[in-house]
């Protein structure tokens, strides 16, 4: 964690976390994780009313909004310049990347290469990705 | 772009740690900025002018092969 000091200069706030969830990004996460699989169980494995089957599916989106909310205040907060263009870079390589897989899955089925796709692959493919593009642009950087 | 930071932190005897908090950004991104792979944006490069007196032509001046970016730079 950055010290701070009395001459630095106002209206920049020392960086401090260099990009590490804050504790309510942390618990947001944990919410979401959690009410995905007691959804996904309760869902597949007991009865519930129709107005359930409803609900029950808005709980996970209702918590990752805030989720999504709380990451995009801990990146404003303690990110500074180059952290976020690094996390723009493994963003476009993600985003850019699934993109271009997304095109060529159907030609790779057709062909016989692949069967259906399962979203855990796409979301595999998509997290590869943003890895690999912030391994990469924190290399250029270092 | 070149520029003199390195020279003006050693001067002071601010470790990278140190002027990283004074400007508000990470450690990492002094460093960047020392070696040349990264080039401030302009707030950054005021804050820097101010923290050490000076302006930003006396802090930063453009390399012969272009910027951090490898693009080259029009004259």
């Amino acid at each position: 964690m950055a010290t701070k000091f009395s001459d630095a200069s106002p209206g920049r706030p020392a960086v401090t976390g260099c990009g590490r969830p804050s504790a309510a990004q942390l618990s947001w996460a944990i919410a979401f994780g959690v009410s995905l699989g007691v959804g996904i169980a309760v869902l597949r494995h007991l009865t519930v009313p129709p107005a359930a089957r409803y609900l029950l599916p808005a709980v996970p989106l209702a918590i990752g909004f805030f989720y999504l909310r709380a990451m995009v205040r801990d990146m404003r907060r303690q990110m500074d310049e180059l952290q976020l263009r690094i996390y723009l870079e493994a963003a476009a390589v993600a985003v850019g990347g699934l993109f271009i897989f997304l095109l060529i899955y159907p030609m790779l089925e057709a062909a016989g290469f692949v069967a259906g796709l399962d979203p855990f692959v796409v979301l595999a493919v998509m997290c590869g990705l943003g890895v690999t593009g912030y391994l990469a642009a924190r290399r250029r950087y270092r | 772009m070149n520029n003199r930071l390195r020279v003006l932190r050693a001067e002071r005897a601010w470790s990278q740690a140190e002027l990283a908090a004074r400007l508000g950004v990470s450690r990492q991104t002094v460093n960047a900025i020392e070696t040349g792979k990264y080039d401030p944006s302009l707030p950054l490069a005021f804050e820097m002018a101010s923290l050490f007196e000076l302006r930003i032509e006396d802090i930063f001046q453009p390399g012969a092969n272009g910027n951090a970016d490898g693009r080259k730079i029009s004259a």
